[in-house]
């Protein structure tokens, strides 16, 4: 009975083979892509993250070298500005402190941008722009006169300041409009101290 | 098909890996935010108001009992570890004890006790003496430690930042 023994496969054999591969390749693919975009908007949230801490990392840097007295507006809790501005020491001339031109850092809403700026409103105005992604409010906010994220706060813009004391507490939220049109949102917030306490601070105007 | 199976499955796993990642650094980078947060704020206050502000005891804070900021705060975003015992993530460790009991409670800043992470014994007040008496109106260094501790992604965590603070006269 030697010829009844059969070898390969049938036509039924493999059309199911077939089949069970295209089901798994068409599953694993399916994975492959969600988990692909679920790692690209991880990327562009850090990213978001890491550009929101710089950002915030430059604006302490700056008013940390201030003088707590130069501070303008003198701003409290409940209610915040969106910009700030501020004198540095640049060190001493025959006995004197020399005392910075005003330095400001502001939120333009309009161009939802970040910048410093020397001698505001001057002639000789000089600008950087520090982001260009600003929120119009801060995570969690709308303009109705209350603290609606619980910050203490009331409709804080994307970028704000208060003073408390030496300390300026600040936050901000950056908000990015993803190819998909998605949102995705950072916020970020710090507390500095003015550092630089040397004693004679005078408007340089 | 095994092959591209298996190259699927590390690529995932790879992904899944990363994303954890992710989420660690945003944790440690939120709980390194607010110790910093919390040692900016020291720096603000008054040099001998800082003890009575930050230590855990609400009945000596200068505004009026409870009106500081006391030993703990939260981090928003993070977790108290499971074995917290108050259930709040950071700390603010000072050189202070309690020498009285639990009921009548005497907090005093000592140089000769206290907390070995402060490096105590160790002279406070900057008389070259370490001594048993109460440095709470007289201490001209102040050991600091701010610790976050909290449930992360991969089990508890915990950061903690280590600074001395004194007063410089002017």
């Amino acid at each position: 009975m030697k010829g009844s023994h059969r070898s390969g496969f049938t036509l039924l054999e493999v059309i199911l083979a077939m089949t069970l591969t295209a089901i798994v390749m068409i599953k694993v693919t399916g994975a492959r892509r969600s988990a692909t975009e679920t790692t690209e908007a991880d990327l562009d949230r850090t990213t978001l993250d890491m550009q929101a801490r710089q950002v915030l990392r430059q604006i302490g840097f700056a008013i940390m070298g201030s003088h707590p007295d130069s501070l303008v507006p003198d701003v409290r809790r409940p209610h915040a500005s969106s910009d700030m501005k501020f004198q540095v020491s640049l060190g001493l001339e025959s006995g004197e402190v020399v005392w910075s031109e005003p330095e400001k850092i502001a939120l333009e809403e309009v161009r939802r941008q970040v910048y410093w700026t020397d001698n505001p409103e001057a002639l000789e105005e000089r600008r950087v722009v520090w982001t260009s992604l600003v929120a119009p409010f801060l995570e969690g906010e709308i303009p109705n006169g209350i603290d609606d994220n619980g910050n203490g706060l009331i409709d804080e813009k994307g970028l704000s300041f208060t003073i408390d004391g030496g300390a300026v507490d600040m936050s901000l939220t950056l908000e990015r409009v993803r190819d998909d049109g998605t949102v995705i949102t950072s916020t970020v917030g710090t507390v500095v101290t003015c550092r630089n306490l040397v004693d004679g601070w005078r408007s340089a105007r | 098909m095994l092959v591209f199976t298996v190259a699927s499955g590390i690529l995932l796993q790879t992904m899944a890996a990363g994303h954890g990642l992710r989420d660690s650094a945003r944790e440690e980078w939120a709980a390194t935010s607010a110790a910093q947060n919390v040692l900016e704020r020291l720096r603000n206050e008054a040099f001998l108001s800082i003890v009575p502000l930050y230590d855990s005891d609400p009945h000596n804070d200068p505004s009026g009992p409870g009106t500081g900021p006391g030993a703990a705060f939260d981090v928003p975003g993070l977790d108290p570890a499971p074995d917290d015992p108050d259930g709040r993530v950071g700390e603010v460790v000072l050189p202070v004890v309690n020498v009285g009991d639990e009921v009548a409670r005497d907090w005093q800043v000592r140089e000769d006790i206290g907390d070995a992470r402060l490096g105590v014994p160790r002279d406070l007040s900057g008389d070259a003496i370490v001594d048993a008496r109460d440095h709470g109106d007289d201490y001209a260094i102040l050991p600091v430690l701010v610790s976050v501790r909290w449930n992360g992604q991969h089990g508890p965590r915990e950061l903690r930042f280590f600074t001395s603070i004194t007063e410089i006269a002017r």
